[in-house]
């Protein structure tokens, strides 16, 4: 009697929460791709023009040039613009706007031994899509990458076209994740492995444990999509920026570091 | 240890699956039957292997076409199918293409295909009467002429492709290169 009370207790609070991260993150990702689907913006993730400045997709972009054989000035550019975005916000793309959030949405954890050689299948990932884009003449990896893949979506849903390849290769996609066993945005997503790399740089907007508080529990690593532990862990350069970890700390330990502000978390 | 046994497990699975997934997916690019039909592209576009390798699909000039002409194939490349819309060369896509997989082209002289009228569905050709293409065609190119049993003919020297015809013509389906033998042909009909 008194666990079903919990319980139905728990459920009506978590649905009147609207002011959580994750509501906010999903509309977020919605109001992005209608933006996109209805053609109020030209262009999509792959690239997009803000007034005369023209961002591109790095990956895409280096895709695009090893399958041509040729160096595209205005996509390089492009590239380069996106990879200060991603030094400046970090990897905040993946969980604010990439839909692959909402699509794949493993929680498994990952091998010991894999995260050992995390970093070599990181590498491994991006070279290996750009070898393969090299191979084929052809961005391979755009073809199937599930951003891609949603923009186009979206768009072919705004202007009346057929929607069956992107189903179907995202279905694709996500049986292999399921096969897998593993996570797609953790493990598997080049883009991902990709922005990891540069958002090492990243000094804005940083996780960081309140050391006096933490009690290492490990709760904030089952609640991360990346599998951060914010008790071990000393790179956060995978830190998607969903602050999910924030809401999850039973401790309030968590806090948001804002270049040198930083914002407490919930009161222990 | 049966932990790690399973974990083993799990790596090679992954691996498994990950190569079937990436060589399927090389196979399925390197042997795609490229040779019984092709996309009509949009105008200025690089020809065939080019234009897939310049292509970075980010769907920007289905976006810019003010006539709705241009649509996503499997692959995610545009292509002008004549189920939307046609073409009016007003290179609002090229202007919008990122990577040059579209190039600037003069479009008083842009041609982006032939129209080929298949006589065996055309109306005309088999019961007199439609001459819907005739009458679209008059407005924009003249290119489509009819004979003495009205029956309809395309005059390829003064056809631009601009699949017109294509989205008026009753019985059209999805236009694109049926063989490598007709060439740049869109069908009608």
């Amino acid at each position: 009697m008194t666990t079903k009370k919990v319980v139905k207790k728990r459920s009506k609070t978590a649905s009147y929460r609207i002011d959580s991260w994750a509501t906010i993150r999903f509309l977020v990702t919605i109001l992005f791709f209608i933006l996109i689907g209805g053609g109020l913006w030209i262009g999509s993730t792959c690239s997009v023009s803000i007034g005369s400045v023209e961002l591109t997709c790095p990956l895409g972009a280096a895709q695009v040039m090893a399958a041509a054989g040729v160096f595209i000035p205005a996509l390089a550019l492009g590239a380069l613009l996106t990879i200060l975005l991603i030094v400046l916000f970090g990897r905040a793309f993946c969980s604010w706007i990439c839909p692959g959030r909402w699509i794949f949405n493993r929680r498994t954890q990952s091998g010991s031994r894999f995260r050992k050689y995390r970093a070599w299948i990181q590498r491994g990932l991006v070279g290996g899509v750009i070898g393969a884009a090299w191979l084929c003449h052809t961005p391979a990896f755009c073809i199937i990458c599930p951003v891609g893949l949603s923009c186009r979506g979206a768009i072919a849903a705004g202007s009346g076209g057929s929607l069956f390849p992107i189903v179907g290769w995202l279905g694709v996609l996500v049986g292999a994740e399921w096969a897998s066993g593993l996570s797609w945005c953790r493990d598997l997503c080049p883009l991902g492995a990709l922005f990891t790399g540069f958002s090492r740089f990243n000094p804005f907007i940083k996780v960081e444990k309140n050391p006096e508080i933490c009690k290492p529990c490990n709760i904030c690593e089952r609640s991360c999509a990346e599998g951060l532990n914010l008790a071990k862990d000393i790179d956060f350069s995978a830190c998607t920026k969903c602050f999910e970890c924030q809401e999850t700390c039973p401790r309030g330990a968590v806090e948001i570091k804002l270049v040198q502000i930083s914002v407490r978390g919930k009161d222990g | 240890m049966a932990e790690k046994a399973s974990q083993d497990i799990t790596r090679r699975d992954f691996l498994r699956v990950i190569g079937g997934v990436s060589s399927a997916g090389l196979l399925y690019l390197l042997l795609r039957p490229k040779w019984e039909f092709s996309s009509v592209r949009p105008p200025g576009a690089l020809p065939g292997g080019d234009f897939e390798s310049f292509c970075i699909r980010c769907g920007k000039c289905l976006t810019a076409c003010d006539q709705n002409a241009i649509s996503l194939d499997d692959e995610g490349l545009p292509e002008i199918n004549g189920l939307s819309g046609w073409c009016d060369f007003s290179m609002n896509c090229i202007e919008v293409c990122p990577s040059g997989a579209l190039q600037p082209i003069d479009p008083e002289t842009a041609v982006i295909g032939t129209a080929i009228i298949d006589e065996e569905r055309c109306i005309a050709w088999n019961w007199p009467g439609c001459r819907l293409c005739y009458d679209r065609c008059l407005d924009l190119q003249q290119a489509i002429s009819l004979d003495e049993e009205y029956r309809p003919y395309v005059d390829e020297t003064l056809c631009t492709g601009c699949a017109a015809c294509v989205v008026i013509c009753p019985q059209s389906s999805h236009a694109g290169h049926r063989n490598k033998k007709y060439g740049k042909a869109i069908f009608i009909g």
